[in-house]
Parts: structure tokens; sequence; C-alpha cells
């Protein structure tokens, strides 16, 4: 009698769909503060208050989480943060 | 030198420019050459996963590089042609009292603005790069521009500073009023 296995899923755990990712926007010294919150209200639609807040996060502490969510999503946020020009990264959420 | 948004248009006006404002344009496109710049195409094209994410899904760089990087490149590119071409549209103009200096006009079409702000980005990140504008040794929130190996000594460098903040001052303006 053949003996039967799982099949296997082929999805890996560190980067199974259902883990939350972060976008990290890293700071620089040469993109303008003020183009830094333009992006965030552009990009992800956050009113001018909270895309301020990001920014000077950015700023004075050299990191920023913009955003969390689904990893396709945020490697989409990731690919149009460096379209413009700004560090950003992917960063598995705890 | 003024930059201007005429009412009822849909252009912004580089106006009241004199020949060293035309000189700085004309080399933003060489400033934003990578040619030059080893460090440059890691800053533009940045990895998308460091540290211990990279180490888990390390296909995934190799895989932006080879389809991400190429489409960036494109359009940082395309952007850095958006201007020169607007360039070759620069309109000398007649002023009145003062005969011995020459005034220059630009018109640029507001749906250029992202071009024009990305080429001068591209120009101001690799001339940081180039010429070590910031120390890197600065804590990320405590950059500050090196001037003190400008001045007399050093008269490229002075200039690269000048370029520097000229391009930041029209991006200042352009993100306020036409992005």
């Amino acid at each position: 009698m053949p003996t039967i296995t799982a099949p296997e899923t082929g999805v890996r755990t560190d980067v199974a769909l259902g883990t939350p990712w972060n976008v990290v926007v890293h700071n620089d010294p040469v993109n303008l503060m003020s183009y830094v919150a333009f992006v965030l209200k552009k990009i992800f639609g956050y009113p001018d208050q909270e895309a301020e807040r990001l920014m000077l996060q950015v700023h004075r502490e050299g990191r920023s989480i913009v955003w969390t969510g689904a990893r396709e999503r945020a490697e989409h946020f990731v690919r149009e943060l460096h379209g413009h020009q700004l560090m950003a990264t992917l960063q598995q959420a705890d | 030198m003024r930059l201007s948004l005429p009412k009822n248009t849909s252009h912004w006006r580089l106006g009241e420019m004199q020949e060293i404002h035309l000189d700085f344009l004309r080399l933003a496109a060489d400033d934003a050459s990578m040619s030059d710049c080893p460090g440059g195409r890691e800053r533009l094209f940045p990895q998308p996963l460091a540290g211990k994410e990279e180490l888990l899904d390390e296909e995934f760089n190799v895989d932006w590089k080879e389809l991400i990087t190429p489409e960036l490149e494109m359009q940082f590119a395309g952007d850095v042609g958006v201007v020169l071409s607007d360039l070759d549209s620069i309109q000398p103009v007649k002023k009145t009292g003062d005969a011995e200096v020459k005034f220059y006009r630009l018109d640029v079409q507001r749906a250029h603005g992202q071009a024009w702000f990305s080429t001068l980005n591209q120009a101001r990140l690799l001339l940081d790069l180039k010429y070590e504008l910031h120390d890197p040794k600065d804590a990320p929130q405590e950059f500050t521009v090196q001037e003190q190996a400008g001045g007399e000594d050093d008269p490229e460098r002075l200039l690269v500073l000048m370029r520097y903040e000229f391009y930041a001052w029209i991006q200042e303006w352009l993100v306020r009023n036409v992005l």
C-alpha cells in the first residue's frame, strides 16, 4: 500500500501572507521635510497633521513606521516611496 | 530670480533669471548623473529588505533589482529628459533701465513640476554623496552642511554648495505651489 504524505503548502512561515509588514521610512539629510510630508499625504492619503507627525518622527528619530499591513501592499508602498526618492524598507511587524 | 504662478495659465514661471541661474539649471542634469558617483545607485535604488528580513528572503532583493530598479531608472532618466527639454525654451527678456544686465524667463507646464522636483532632488542627492556635504558621523537628526571646506581654497566646492541650496530653494517652492 502506498504511503500517503500531506502535500506541502508552499507557504513559508517567514513571509506568510497573514503576517503584517511595516513600511519604514528612514531619515536622510537631503530630502526636504516639506516634501517628505507631501509624499506621505500623496501615497497614503494621510491628513496634514498625521503626515507632519510621521515626517517629524523620521526627522527626529531617524525612522518611522508609516504603514502596517499585508505584504503585497507594503511592497507596493515601498516601490512608490522609492519612486519619490525616499529611503524606505519593509520590515516584519512584531 | 523670481518663481511665480501666472494667473489663468497652466504653467509656472522661472522669471528674472540671470546667466548664473541658467548655468546652474543647465548643470542640474550633470549633477544628477551617477557616472562619477559609486554610491549613487545604492542611494537612488535602495534595497527594500534589510537586516533580518533580508536574511529571511534573500531572493526578494534580487528580484527587486531585476524588476523594479529598471522601472525607476527609466522614470528618473525620463524626469531629467523633461527638464533638459524644457530648458530649450528659455527666452531672453528685455528689461528697461539696465541695459547691461540680461534677463531670461522660462515657462514650464505645471504637469512637469514633479519631473523638475525629481531632477533637482537627484542632483542634490548625488551632490551630497559626491562632495560629502553632510558628515556621515552625525546622528540622523543632526545633519549640518559642512561649509567649512568651502571658501577661497576650494571654489568648486563653494559652487557645489551654491547649486545645492539653489536647487533646494526651487524644490521648496514647487512643493508649496505646484506639486
